[in-house]
């Protein structure tokens, strides 16, 4: 598979503040990358570095090819993005914001572009002025901004700040349509991984400006072992049951715990079906992810540097 | 292509803004309205040399028991004020007629004879006192003999008359026949000139006070007033200008050619019965669009100054500037914005003064040709092209400042700053140009100070005026390559600043 990003040993400072150190990402065509970090991690300022807002002091960047500094127009034409809080034209409508980034893009779709702007589903208030509209709103639009230029990589800064709920699970389902049937790489940051953990097919934690991992989340399914919790109503049958199979099992309020792979979940459920012990809820935590995270993460111990 | 569409994208941002639509309107109002009032109030023939409020006044200030010889002659000369007055307002005299010149002239020649009479009759008057209250001079009869003061009388009563004849029959022809009788016996080369000028003007036979050429045939008399005899360099080394001898050589002459060209021009136009001055139509034209420019500068500072620096106040910059278009062409797209704007306005207000000024003075004035001289012989122009070309003129420094605005707005990031700045600049610069003069500053006219005002460059007498005035020498070529290599300066500047800026909001 290609890639669409490649970053390459980028370091920033900003005054005496070493803010990015040596950092290199790939992000593949297609893919969703999660980019993960407590507050003051250095997300927002890579993607400003990427996207050319910031120049970086040491590095290379390119996106589908091109190199940015070299290639800029080239190198921009491929991506989409928003920065934080995707501030537009107040006085004018939604619609109209978008005609003015439309017009922007050198091969513009009008089809398109209509298709965009109904999946961010503003409904009639598109033809509102943005000035009118709240946090959410706003988010959508700049969703919509991003995606008018057809890109191949999308870049989005912490989207589902100011998102409700639903707003959330439709971005996500958003998100894994445009980048299965469009083909378009998703670099999305956050700083709560459970938030984009579902949809990400990798997932990078920074913290201090440096990479710490890159975590696979298609391979770890088949090998690690994950917290799984059954609801069941025979709580020392069902151990028993589980201990004669040469599993560790651990009882907890209204069942027990084990750690097994994903793959054995089923198998586990068989057995104890077999046994008549009824299965209320079966819980597979993926607490060890967030744990790992926080863990990981525990340099800065909350503290803000 | 490209920067087309990205100009497009920054006019549709300016134009959209409730703010603009306030200044168009605000910018719209004052063009349509000035034409109106000006030919309200100054070409309505309505400003009369007197009311009957000044009638009042005098009678007002008569001693009603006047027994001294003194308090009479003060109520007879109150009298004589009166009853020229009254003549005044039957007469309908207006300050625009010729002969509103003539009254105050026939006011003290009447006065004072009526005070000789007084002195033959060696009446017991403190002539001091009369002579404050009526504005005039006795002092030069108080030791004449009876006989002098006699023939003083009779020579001011003969001219009195002559004026009352030329008031009454409003003959424009006598006026100048009168005003050359003081030239007569002329001694020196001045007078001379002034008699043959005021013979020439005589033969035209101009009789009607309406007559437009008497308007001409007045302008020649005062151009001739203006013109300037040069200094030898002796003497000129002893004034105080900061002109060299070379420059004074080369205003004062630039001066009386043009005087000399206005000249030719109002002879050709009273021959060739060329009303060249459009019945008032082109001075209200040309005054409006010159204070429509001053306004629309204003409000292109405001926008140029906002430009840049409102994305970044904003936060808009950021999804600005990662579309596929390098840095350079986003800033040359906004100022060119800018420029589209400036052209915009401007033609969206010269077309409202036009029709305002059309339905006002009639349409047909303009297209009385303008008059120009080259190569010494006089040749008529179409105003309108003319009018369009000095507009232009006077739009390239209204950009100048701007770019200025623009190039604040791009390296300090406040709009506020940037257009506060630029507008004291623009408003400042006479002042600024007098201080760094009695400074002493060497290189003036090579700052753009000199140059922000090009109004001045239309009419070659205000520039000789400020280029004294300011104590240097400059021209409309020299102002054009100066704000040129500022521009550029200015402009590359800001382009390296805008490429090489992080944006960190
Ligand atoms: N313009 C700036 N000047 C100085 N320091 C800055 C600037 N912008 C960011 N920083 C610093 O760089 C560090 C990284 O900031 P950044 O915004 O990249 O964090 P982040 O990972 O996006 O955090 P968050 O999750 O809060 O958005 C912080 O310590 C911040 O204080
Ligand atoms: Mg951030």
């Amino acid at each position: 598979m290609k890639n669409v990003l490649e970053i390459k040993n980028v370091s920033k400072k900003i005054g005496k503040r070493q803010i990015l150190d040596n950092l290199s990402l790939d992000v593949r065509e297609g893919e969703i990358f999660g980019f993960v970090g407590p507050n003051g991690a250095g997300k927002t300022t890579l993607i400003k570095v990427m996207l050319g807002l910031y120049k970086p002091n040491k590095g290379s960047i390119s996106i589908a090819g091109f190199d940015i500094k070299d290639d800029f127009e080239k190198a921009m034409d491929e991506v989409g993005a928003i920065i934080e809080n995707p501030e537009m034209y107040g006085y004018l409508s939604g619609k109209d914001n978008l005609k003015l980034y439309a017009r922007m893009d050198p091969n513009n779709d009008y089809e398109y572009q209509k298709e965009v702007i109904e999946s961010v589903k503003l409904g009639s208030r598109i033809n509102n002025k943005v000035r009118t509209y709240s946090l959410g709103m706003r988010q959508r639009l700049g969703i919509a901004q991003a995606l008018i230029s057809k890109p191949k990589l999308l870049v989005l800064d912490e989207p589902t700040n100011g998102l409700d709920p639903l707003g959330i699970k439709e971005l996500r389902d958003l998100l894994k349509k445009i980048s299965k049937e469009k083909n378009i790489a998703v670099f999305i940051s956050s700083h709560i991984l459970s938030e984009i953990e579902l949809m990400c097919d990798r997932i990078a934690i920074i913290d201090n400006g440096k990479i710490l991992e890159v975590k696979d989340m298609h391979d770890k399914n088949d090998t690690e072992s994950l917290r799984v919790s059954f609801e069941v109503d025979e709580v020392n049958k069902a151990k028993e049951v589980l201990k004669a199979n040469n599993k560790e099992v651990k009882i907890i309020e209204n069942g027990i715990e084990v750690f097994v792979t994903r793959e054995e979940v089923p198998d586990i459920n068989l057995l104890l079906v077999k046994e008549n012990i009824k299965v209320y809820e079966i819980n597979i935590e993926h607490k060890t992810l967030e744990d790992e995270f926080i863990e990981k993460t525990k340099g800065t111990k909350g503290q803000i540097k | 292509m490209k920067i087309l569409k990205l100009t497009y994208n920054e006019i549709l941002k300016q134009v959209k803004k409730l703010s603009f639509k306030v200044c168009l309107i605000i910018v719209l109002l004052f063009a349509i309205s000035m034409p109106i009032l000006y030919k309200v109030f100054v070409y309505d023939d309505s400003f009369p040399l007197y009311y009957e409020g000044d009638i009042q006044y005098y009678q007002d200030q008569i001693i009603s028991d006047a027994d001294t010889e003194q308090d009479k002659l003060f109520n007879k000369l109150l009298d004589i004020k009166i009853n020229i007055i009254n003549r005044a307002l039957e007469n309908d005299e207006d300050y625009t007629d010729f002969n509103s010149m003539l009254y105050n002239e026939y006011m003290s020649s009447k006065t004072m004879s009526t005070i000789l009479d007084s002195m033959i009759k060696d009446e017991d008057i403190n002539y001091n006192e009369i002579d404050g209250w009526f504005e005039i001079d006795s002092n030069q009869y108080l030791d004449y003999s009876v006989q002098q003061l006699q023939d003083a009388k009779n020579e001011i009563e003969e001219y009195t008359k002559e004026l009352e004849g030329i008031i009454d029959t409003k003959d424009y022809s006598w006026y100048l026949q009168v005003q050359r009788s003081y030239y007569e016996d002329y001694s020196n080369e001045n007078d001379k000139m002034m008699y043959d000028l005021y013979d020439k003007l005589i033969e035209l036979n101009i009789k009607d006070e309406n007559d437009f050429r008497v308007i001409e045939a007045q302008n020649i008399i005062d151009y001739y007033n203006q013109k300037e005899i040069l200094i030898s360099e002796k003497d000129y080394v002893s004034g105080d200008s900061n002109l060299s001898y070379d420059e004074y050589v080369k205003l004062t002459n630039m001066k009386n050619d043009e005087i000399d060209k206005n000249i030719e021009k109002s002879f050709y136009a009273i021959e060739n019965n060329i009303n060249y001055n459009g019945n008032g139509l082109k001075t209200t034209f040309n005054d409006t669009i010159q204070s429509n420019i001053t306004i629309l500068s204003i409000v292109i500072v405001i926008i140029a100054g906002g430009i840049v620096a409102n994305e970044f106040q904003k936060g808009t910059i950021r999804l600005l500037v990662i579309r596929p278009n390098k840095r350079w062409k986003i800033l040359l797209s906004k100022f060119l914005a800018v420029v589209a704007i400036a052209l915009g306005l401007v033609y969206i207000t010269y077309v409202a003064t036009f029709i305002a000024s059309g339905i006002s003075f009639g349409f047909s004035n303009y297209f009385v040709s303008d008059l120009n001289v080259v190569n010494g012989a006089v040749i008529q122009e179409s105003y309108i092209f003319n009018s369009i070309c000095n507009t232009l003129l006077q739009l390239i420094p209204v950009i100048f400042v701007g770019l200025g605005a623009f190039f604040l707005s791009t390296v300090i990031n406040n709009t506020a700053f940037s257009v506060g700045f630029s507008i004291f600049i623009l408003m400042g610069s006479q002042l600024a140009i007098m201080v760094l003069s009695l400074l002493g500053f060497p290189f003036i006219d090579l700052t753009f100070l000199p140059y922000l005002d090009f109004a001045q460059f239309i009419n070659k007498l205000d520039l000789v005026s400020n280029c004294q005035m300011f104590g240097i020498y400059y021209t409309l070529g020299k102002g054009i390559i100066v704000l040129i290599s500022w521009s550029i300066i200015i402009y590359l500047i800001s382009t390296f600043v805008f490429n090489k800026k992080d944006i960190r909001n």
